[in-house]
């Protein structure tokens, strides 16, 4: 899986490309790290190029978003794939997450 | 339209005889299940043609089955047995099952991504073949994250397979296989092999029925937290090996095949 960082108007924002599975979920929380500790509260994390989500990444997004809740600020799942969005859906997290743009690619 | 193609997948009911069945054997795979079928079920539903999903899990201790029970999905069918038996026995349960023209088993773990099942069904649908079979040791193959251990056992292992049973193939372990549905009820309702060396048992049968049989070379990425012992699983598989021959000894299947070059071909590398 690619990372792409970047900040952005206070946001912190990680473009992800590939399969985010397990393997993936410790690069992922040292970007999160990385951009925590440059002050940032609010995440974007853009999902549209991700083909596979495995239960491990799902929790990576849970702990992002408990994290963002308790700092009283947001992160948001922004133009899941379809793969992603059907996982989304049938774990329940499309309710339990922030998710942007759900008509994307239908 | 792969999220519109699954919504309708998952409330409208197949006909009687879809073209794909596609069975997932499971094990307490409560972690991993939900991720596994929504990635099978948006890829296959956007294929264009009716399929079904078995879901034949093995005496799962955990949640597996209530969670797939509840997903509520109308062509999804859970078989569930009341006792763990073992991988080729929930496989054996789900493709008996199965309806379809065409039988794929994929492993509960997404190793072998599913966007490869396109491949697999191509030389079943141009009678090129009676099963084609994943392998992560042919031309083209390209195998990910696989670790030290586990690579060392596989070679140990394909490497015992050809000296005691040379079936003339590369990977005969990998857990995505397609047949044609002919076929896979005449294998599977042989098989005796209730353990992980299944596998081997049905393309030993293969060979005995004179099919068919193509390696697809796949993109396979190990997938963490496996829920089995690669120690007891490889001294099962020994063991078995040399039982094979001894349980289907003296019975009589369908001639051999006449031209030895047709049982095994490999199609091209994996895109």
């Amino acid at each position: 899986m690619k990372i792409a960082v970047s900040d952005h108007q206070h946001r912190g924002e990680l473009s992800l490309s590939g399969r985010f599975d397990a393997h993936e979920v410790e690069p992922f929380n040292e970007a999160v790290k990385d951009l925590q500790a440059k002050g940032l509260k609010n995440f974007v994390v853009e999902l549209g190029d991700v083909d596979f989500i495995d239960s491990a990444a799902l929790a990576a997004l849970v702990g992002l978003s408990r994290w963002c809740e308790s700092q009283e600020a947001e992160a948001v799942l922004h133009h899941p794939s379809d793969p992603v969005r059907v996982i989304l859906e049938l774990t329940g997290l499309d309710q339990a997450l922030a998710v942007s743009n759900p008509q994307h690619g239908e | 339209m792969s999220v519109a193609d699954f919504r309708r997948w998952a409330e409208m009911p197949v006909g009687p005889k879809p073209m794909l069945s596609v069975v997932v054997p499971t094990y307490n795979e409560e972690w991993r299940i939900l991720p596994t079928i929504g990635a099978i079920a948006n890829h296959v539903s956007s294929l264009g043609f009716e399929w079904e999903l078995v879901v034949s899990d093995d005496g799962s201790s955990d949640t597996t089955t209530d969670l797939v029970g509840a997903l509520g999905l109308t062509n999804l069918r859970l078989i569930a047995a009341p006792k763990n038996q073992g991988k080729g026995a929930a496989v054996r349960a789900g493709v008996l099952a199965s309806r379809g023209r065409y039988i794929l088993f994929a492993d509960a773990d997404q190793s072998t991504p599913i966007e490869q099942v396109d491949a697999m069904l191509r030389p079943l649908r141009d009678q090129r073949a009676d099963i084609t079979i994943g392998s992560r040791a042919s031309d083209g193959a390209q195998v990910a994250k696989k670790s030290l251990l586990r690579q060392t056992m596989s070679r140990g292992l394909q490497v015992a397979v050809r000296q005691l049973l040379p079936l003339g193939l590369s990977d005969t372990q990998c857990g995505f296989k397609a047949f044609t549905a002919e076929a896979a009820h005449q294998l599977f309702s042989l098989q005796r092999i209730d353990g992980f060396s299944f596998d081997l048992e049905i393309l030993y049968l293969a060979r005995r029925h004179g099919m068919n049989v193509v390696e697809i070379p796949v993109h396979w990425i190990d997938a963490p937290g496996s829920t089995v012992d690669p120690h007891r699983v490889a001294l099962g598989f020994l063991r078995d090996l040399i039982g094979i021959r001894l349980m289907h000894a003296g019975k009589h299947y369908a001639p051999a095949p006449t031209n030895p070059d047709r049982y095994v071909a490999s199609e091209g590398a994996v895109s």
